[in-house]
């Protein structure tokens, strides 16, 4: 850069020789290697981003699911087993009413427990993060996570402030994402001394740890969407529906079985009592 | 949340609680978004037609063909028309150029069509022979005479390959596979639990149950005999016309390409008793195009 702020170019368009330094094949292979990171780096925020979205917005999902589906389940399932169980009164040497009434029974104790932890009221909010959120987590990704550390004492640095992100991310805190931002960044990493060959053997190692966390993310959202939560809620988007709207039509089938059960239930009582 | 769980590789049950509460969930959508497509049937097809779930469950199947003796089978949930196809429903087909259109007929089903296979008299004797007419079909036979034709009565004059092709057209209309049932589901839908005789229980053929033996001397509508349907309410299932299932009767295979001789069930307006039980079981040539010969159609529970 000359004086002033020009740059000096000779006819011909090209940088004058005599103000380009030469690099060395290191430094040459170093520039590759961090622009090969750098590349990455971008990749992986991206990459971690999906995973917390994903992970955050199964998780309110399924809260979802669980307040308005639980109770209807755990209430059918309990309707069904008091009919087994007056099948099995009106029929008491029947093998096939008692095994009925039993797994029926069950049935029922298991979705009670599985309803018991979601009360009905109160339909949790789901889990929408801004674009702002978006973007502070993808800069704390890019900076902050724990596989581009340069030791084990930075590692396990960035390994809590990533956990401290994801956490804020979940909990849509933007300003506790950028307090961790800045919080790493003045941290004297960055600064200190080596030579390009240990620098080189550093961005190396990096380079590999980024691409199997990238895998190990691929690996994570493949197993979250395979979830029957992950399912749905594909299921949802892929229809162009709201997982609000699907539940609420699931709802409706629910609670026709439910009505369905009483009916018979109702039927069976009468039919007892006539006897 | 430790920090370690929070960036290693989360187990997913971690993740997920109550999953057989969400996977029930799952599965009721997945049944419900099928009945939603499978609905679309009826926006395509005129009345009378319906679907009916029928439950999975065990049915025995008499020996022959491909078959060396009684063979019980489990059948997954499926669902089933009502009623045979009738002369309106078969028309769209007609109407959409469906005999003109390569795409929905098998190989074998294409070339037979074309080659208008058919019954014709020999010259030097009155032998009737089946053979390549030269004049390809472009609709069922008998589409013209009004003792067939009529809208709620069923298609009959169809081969085994019109019948598949008409499921082909259908399914791409309708967007899920819908197909001909296999003779283990057409046996099940008939016959429930319970092994009986006839779709309605074990009394024998009367004229309020039925249209067998010649009684009426030609096919009735498909909702004439209420009576007599099936205990999951599949109506026509014994007597009317013989329906194609998709099951080959030498190998019972379910693969639509060939040309093995396919399987035949519930008697017509001209069997007597004996074949239109609910076990009752004919081959026929998938070319054959019978006056007693229709079919319905069927769908997986889960589509």
């Amino acid at each position: 850069m000359a004086p002033g702020g020009r740059v000096l170019i000779s006819g011909d368009g090209n940088v004058f020789k005599g103000l380009v330094k030469r690099k060395s094949p290191e430094e040459q292979e170093l520039e590759d290697k961090q622009h090969q990171l750098a590349e990455l780096e971008e990749e992986l925020s991206q990459r971690e981003l999906d995973l917390a979205t994903l992970t955050a917005e199964l998780q309110s999902c399924e809260q979802l699911y669980m307040t308005v589906m639980g109770w209807r389940y755990a209430e059918l399932d309990a309707i069904r087993a008091q009919i087994a169980k007056q099948r099995l009164e009106s029929n008491p040497t029947s093998s096939q009413a008692r095994t009925e009434y039993t797994r029926a029974k069950e049935q029922a104790r298991a979705s009670a427990e599985s309803a018991g932890e979601h009360p009905r009221e109160a339909a949790p909010e789901r889990f929408t993060p801004p674009e702002e959120l978006r973007k502070l987590y993808r800069e704390v990704a890019k900076h902050v996570h724990p596989d581009l550390a340069v030791d084990d004492e930075d590692r396990a640095i960035r390994t809590r402030l990533m956990a401290q992100a994801n956490e804020a991310y979940e909990q849509g805190d933007a300003d506790r994402l950028r307090a961790i931002l800045e919080q790493y960044e003045a941290s004297p990493e960055a600064v200190r001394g080596e030579t390009i060959g240990d620098k080189l053997i550093r961005l190396i190692r990096k380079i590999a740890r980024v691409r199997q966390r990238l895998e190990a993310i691929s690996e994570e959202i493949a197993a979250l969407e395979a979830t029957p939560i992950g399912q749905l809620y594909a299921r949802a988007r892929e229809s162009g529906e709201s997982v609000e709207w699907l539940l609420e039509r699931l709802a409706k089938h629910v609670d026709e079985e439910i009505a369905g059960a009483l009916e018979e239930w109702a039927q069976l009582v009468r039919k007892r009592g006539w006897r | 949340m430790s920090e370690e769980k929070r960036l290693t590789p989360r187990p997913v049950q971690g993740i997920t609680t109550g999953n057989d509460l969400i996977q029930r969930g799952l599965e009721a959508v997945q049944r419900l978004s099928g009945r939603q497509v499978l609905s679309r049937v009826k926006d395509i097809l005129p009345p009378p037609f319906e679907w009916v779930e029928i439950p999975g469950g065990k049915v025995t199947l008499k020996p022959g063909g491909y078959l060396k003796d009684y063979t019980t089978f489990e059948v997954k949930p499926f669902v089933i028309a009502k009623y045979p196809i009738t002369n309106a429903q078969f028309a769209r087909f007609v109407e959409a150029g469906g005999y003109h259109q390569k795409q929905w007929w098998t190989e074998c089903g294409w070339r037979t069509k074309e080659e208008g296979w058919g019954w014709v008299i020999t010259d030097t004797d009155d032998d009737v022979i089946y053979e390549p007419t030269g004049r390809p079909w472009t609709r069922p036979r008998f589409w013209q005479y009004s003792d067939w034709n009529q809208p709620e009565y069923p298609v009959v004059g169809v081969s085994w390959y019109e019948a598949m092709a008409f499921c082909n057209w259908l399914s791409s209309k309708v967007g899920t596979r819908i197909t001909l049932p296999t003779e283990q589901q057409w046996q099940r839908a008939a016959q429930g639990d319970d092994g009986r005789e006839y779709p309605w229980g074990n009394e024998p053929p009367s004229p309020q149950l039925c249209n067998v033996a010649k009684w009426a001397g030609r096919t009735t509508p498909v909702t004439r005999y209420p009576a007599g349907a099936s205990p999951y309410g599949v109506m026509d299932m014994s007597g009317n016309v013989w329906e194609w299932c998709l099951t080959g009767w030498k190998t019972g295979t379910t693969d639509p390409e060939g040309d093995e001789l396919r399987v035949l069930r519930g008697g017509s307006w001209v069997s007597d008793h004996d074949n239109t039980r609910c076990a009752g079981r004919v081959r026929g040539y998938p070319g054959y195009r019978y006056d007693s010969g229709g079919f319905r159609v069927c769908a997986s529970a889960a589509s």
